[in-house]
């Protein structure tokens, strides 16, 4: 399982928004840390293929990005998550399961199962507009787990989370890096310091570090206010 | 393919169902067409000051004597008769010749005659049978002349009236002909574009704003699949919601005027339009037209929502190019023009329909508006395809 990132660029007018990016993601977890508009969600966006590349390529086993079988097995969760406020959970679930392809029955056992993975089994049957901006955001992930994601990338993930959830989340993006290429991104070092097994830092549109989580000398809070001083 | 899009046609359906503005929307519309149409029924005759009779009854009265009348040839007999109750009428020195009850008799026959002459010096008394089918002709001749018709275009309405029996038989038919030309297509077609505006108008661009774009471009269906099952749904709630204005438009008119007369020939009541078609066969072609109208004003309206991105600038395109399509006339001298505006979906369910001039040398209004409606709608579904699959989720 190979998700390979070559040259990527993103270019506007008169700013260059990623930079040439080249990488290799396999099985795992990605923790890409970044300061606000390092482009962390425009690379992100790339990788999901909502935002075409002004140069460069993102092929997964060969796939491109733009073939629906890419995004076939795409699970993402962006930043700035939007909902359909009169849909119960247990509506926007299934109308995102039939967008993954997973069929009536598949996404009825799926959703049911997810939703009682995210503690939202009681209010499944709820309007989202009800909803807390944590419910919110745990209806967000469990979107993104739909379709047993291979690519599963989440763009600030624990926002809205309270202590207890955030430990859950990481326990589930534990396991699901087993099988699955799994990116996440955060300006919240103590998110990924655990459980990522890759580092990536984003800065000004280019990766200025990867490396693999022993590579990271001291504590990673450090190193990554180190990175970005220097 | 058919089936996935199936799948997510019910959840874009639902989707336009749950909104409270779709509900508020049809409801104040239907209502709003509701008193429109029973308008006329509502009020009273004053005579001398003094309430003569209300509008509900003056209408029932007309209604039975028109039905009285129903199967009687519009010949010598027939009009020598009304003839002769419109001199004693006029003899009676009363200024309203209806209330003159020997000649109320023949009020929607008077009516319907009247507009042979398209409502201009029609002096009952000087006209007999030939009188009045050349009165009819040369009210057609001078619509050929306005309407700027070619010999060939003149030569295929002449070929079409000639087929037409003579003389007419007589059929009472006032709600029908409410509906296929006095507005009642019209009323029905203005009003779903108004619910298309604010309705089906922000389906693609409430994705955006709400930002859910992201979440459906990267699924697997969300590209090709949920932008045809969004369409789908779109059209189909607009056709609905205009099935059910025309059908408050249906029955409040047959419930006033009666619904008689679907086997009258349409010559009695639109002299202006040379065909042997029946009422009945004129009013389902127009509804038909009327459901197309609505199917290509949504498509259209979904096509803006995708390339502004906003509900109100949607809603305020189409809204604005409803008034200008009514407000502006553009000239029958220049043809092109004035044929293809004639064609605007609101023009057309106005009067339009009937406007004489072919297309392609033999394409009559009802044939040529759907080829042009369904091939528009494809245009605009192509369109707005290219658009949707191209979205670059950025900057925000």
């Amino acid at each position: 399982m190979e998700l390979n990132v070559d040259r990527l660029t993103k270019q506007y007018r008169n700013k260059i928004a990623v930079d040439r990016i080249s990488f290799s993601f396999h099985e795992g977890i990605y923790g890409l840390l970044g300061a606000n508009g390092a482009g962390k969600t425009t690379f992100m966006r790339m990788l999901c293929g909502i935002l075409t590349p002004t140069h460069g390529s993102v092929m997964f086993d060969g796939i491109d990005v733009s073939a629906e079988e890419y995004r076939a097995g795409l699970g993402y969760l962006p930043q700035d998550f939007g909902y359909y406020p009169n849909f119960t959970g247990w509506d926007f679930l299934l109308y995102m399961a039939a967008l993954k392809g997973l069929g009536r029955r598949g996404g009825e056992k799926k959703a049911k199962e997810l939703l009682e993975l995210v503690s939202l089994g009681d209010v499944a049957k709820k309007k989202i507009k009800t909803y807390s901006g944590g419910m919110k955001q745990r209806l967000g992930i469990a979107q993104a787990l739909l379709n047993d994601p291979k690519i599963l990338v989440l763009d600030e993930p624990t926002a809205g989370l309270d202590p207890k959830e955030r430990v859950r989340f990481r326990d589930l993006i534990e396991q699901m890096g087993k099988d699955s290429i799994v990116i996440l991104s955060t300006h919240i070092v103590s998110d990924i310091d655990k459980i990522a097994d890759t580092i990536l830092m984003m800065r000004d549109g280019q990766m200025i570090f990867t490396g693999s989580r022993a590579e990271v000398p001291e504590d990673l809070e450090a190193f990554y206010l180190r990175e970005f001083a220097s | 393919m058919l089936k996935n899009i199936g799948i997510l046609f019910g959840f874009e359906w639902k989707k336009i169902m749950l909104r409270k503005s779709t509900w508020i929307t049809f409801t104040a519309l239907a209502v709003f067409l509701l008193f429109m149409d029973a308008a006329a029924y509502f009020g009273t005759t004053y005579r001398d000051g003094e309430p003569a009779e209300t509008h509900a009854q003056a209408i029932l009265k007309d209604k039975e004597n028109g039905r009285k009348l129903s199967g009687r040839l519009l010949d010598d007999t027939l009009l020598g008769e009304m003839k002769a109750e419109y001199q004693k009428a006029a003899d009676s020195g009363q200024e309203d010749l209806y209330l003159h009850e020997g000649f109320r008799q023949y009020k929607t026959v008077y009516q319907a005659i009247r507009q042979f002459s398209g409502n201009r010096d029609f002096d009952l008394l000087t006209i007999n049978e030939d009188r009045l089918y050349q009165t009819r002709d040369a009210y057609l001749h001078r619509l050929y002349e306005e309407f700027g018709l070619t010999d060939r275009e003149m030569s295929f309405w002449q070929k079409k009236d000639d087929k037409i029996e003579k003389p007419f038989v007589y059929q009472y038919a006032l709600g029908v002909e409410y509906l296929v030309s006095r507005d009642g297509a019209y009323f029905p077609c203005l009003m779903a574009t108004f619910f298309i505006a604010v309705c089906i108008g922000i389906l693609f661009s409430e994705e955006h704003v709400r930002r859910t774009d992201q979440l459906v471009l990267c699924s697997r269906f969300g590209r090709k699949e949920v932008y045809f099952a969004r369409m789908a749904a779109g059209c189909g709630v607009s056709v609905c919601v205009t099935i059910l204005l025309a059908a408050v438009s249906v029955v409040v008119n047959f419930l006033i005027y009666g619904a008689d007369g679907f086997s009258a020939m349409a010559a009695l009541y639109i002299p202006y339009w040379p065909d042997t078609v029946t009422m009945g066969l004129l009013l389902l072609r127009m509804f038909g037209l009327l459901l197309l109208s609505s199917v290509v004003t949504a498509v259209f309206a979904m096509l803006l929502s995708e390339v502004m991105r906003s509900s109100i600038g949607t809603m305020s395109v189409v809204i604005a190019l409803l008034f200008l399509a009514r407000l502006i006339p553009i000239p029958m001298n220049m043809r092109f023009l004035s044929q293809m505006w004639n064609y605007l979906p609101i023009n057309l369910l106005k009067e339009g329909v009937y406007d004489l001039r072919l297309v392609f040398g033999s394409l009559t209004t009802w044939q040529f508006a759907p080829i042009l409606y369904l091939s528009a709608a494809v245009v605009f579904l192509l369109i707005g395809k290219r658009l949707y699959c191209r979205y670059q989720v950025s900057g925000r």
